[in-house]
């Protein structure tokens, strides 16, 4: 590793560790959680990009691990899906503003999580990453909408006109996602169809399945 | 790829696991569903919490043993949610007597804005919905300790709305003549509510 490099990483884990501690502080806790758009759309996605800072700064020291432990980042996806299904559940955001315990395992999935994220991403398969790209948009509009119709209060801790905000919110990620992800398909460079990075990954697939079936 | 797997579930199984617990059993979504079926499941009991009613008179939840009891948590300036609450509290008020039901039964409003609701406003809520002050009666708790005590073990959520007055999970609490916090309903849902005193009594 260059010195320029070790720098540009120490910097970035710097990045991340600043972050979760910046959101950690009970100022920016209180404000951030005072609001469901704060907590969910800011605060818990801010947690997933600071354990993204921390995760790819460890990508390359991990290599060899993640090879065997998280081949084409089907572990690291797992991790990712789970946290997401975890704090898409109403109860579990109200659960964080009551009970310590419930927060302290928000600051900590939510980090890992991204962690996990920045650790997998190379290693997908792209019709694999692309049908998760297609799922959080989905998922984001199917959201979007119970937030929005639902006649009833779904958390405790929140104001009715605040969950339609949210539901809001989250239509308008999904549809950014949508376009975004959308624009990279139609006019992107073609590496959003690529065979994923990793080289090693990639041969022994094509050599074990590609040979076969050919 | 069998470490991968293994992996992968083991993963699987600990947020499955930790997904299992914070819905119930995936059958409780929200804090509002978790109480309801929890109370179900277990009745629970209540703190013995000294309120005072609109006469001024000093009682607790434990002087009610003996009646099936119905709480609601109100604020006196209230001008939505409790005059629903309001509304559905006369309905079972007048089916409650007509059931001749009246002696063993209480329906009790409880304000949780102990800062602007003293017996005065207390006497003023009752008379614009009609409580009678005898079947049915307003009362706060006596203190912000007793407050928090009552509002944590019925676990009801207060929140300010931001224009001055609250908001909070608005709803008919049914305790049993043991004193138990036995089931919760929503407003319009009277029938049960009646159904559920009946089957106590």
């Amino acid at each position: 590793m260059s010195a320029d490099r070790a720098t540009a990483a120490a910097s970035q884990a710097a990045a991340g560790a600043g972050l979760i501690t910046a959101l950690i502080l009970p100022f920016s806790r209180g404000r951030l959680e005072a609001s469901l758009v704060g907590h969910v759309l800011v605060q818990m996605p801010l947690l997933g990009l600071a354990g993204w800072l921390l995760g790819s700064v460890l990508e390359e020291k991990l290599d060899n691990i993640m090879e065997r432990w998280n081949r084409f980042g089907l572990a690291g996806f797992t991790l990712v899906i789970f946290t997401m299904l975890f704090w898409m559940v109403p109860r579990s955001v109200d659960s964080a503003i009551e009970y310590t315990g419930y927060e302290v395992f928000k600051f900590l999935s939510l980090p890992c999580a991204g962690a996990a994220l920045a650790l997998s991403c190379q290693r997908a398969h792209a019709i694999f990453a692309g049908a998760l790209k297609a799922n959080l948009v989905s998922m984001l509009g199917v959201l979007a909408w119970l937030y929005t119709a639902a006649p009833v209060r779904l958390c405790n801790s929140y104001l009715a006109s605040d969950q339609k905000m949210l539901g809001a919110g989250m239509a308008l990620l999904s549809a950014v996602l949508a376009i975004y992800w959308g624009l990279g398909l139609l006019f992107g460079s073609g590496t959003a169809m690529a065979p994923p990075q990793k080289t090693r990954s990639t041969l022994q697939t094509r050599g074990r399945f590609g040979g076969r079936s050919l | 790829m069998l470490r991968t797997a293994i992996a992968a579930l083991t993963i699987a199984s600990v947020f499955g696991a930790a997904l299992w617990h914070g819905t119930s059993g995936l059958r409780a979504f929200t804090t509002e569903g978790a109480r309801r079926l929890s109370v179900m499941e277990q009745p629970r009991s209540l703190p013995d919490v000294r309120l005072i009613d609109m006469d001024g008179q000093e009682l607790t939840l434990a002087d009610e043993i003996g009646r099936a009891v119905v709480v609601e948590f109100i604020y006196a300036t209230c001008p939505t949610i409790c005059v629903a609450l309001g509304e559905s509290f006369a309905k079972l008020q007048d089916q409650i007597r007509a059931a001749g039901l009246a002696d063993r039964t209480r329906l009790i409003s409880i304000s949780f804005d102990l800062v602007h609701d003293g017996s005065e406003e207390l006497r003023t809520y009752a008379h614009a919905h009609g409580a009678d002050g005898r079947l049915w009666i307003t009362a706060r708790p006596e203190n912000n300790e007793g407050l928090r005590a009552l509002l944590k073990a019925f676990g009801v959520t207060v929140i300010p709305d931001g224009a001055g007055g609250f908001v909070h999970n608005a709803a008919l609490q049914v305790v049993d003549r043991q004193g138990r916090l036995i089931a919760i309903f929503d407003i319009g849902e009277e029938p049960q509510v009646f159904a559920a005193i009946r089957r106590r009594q």
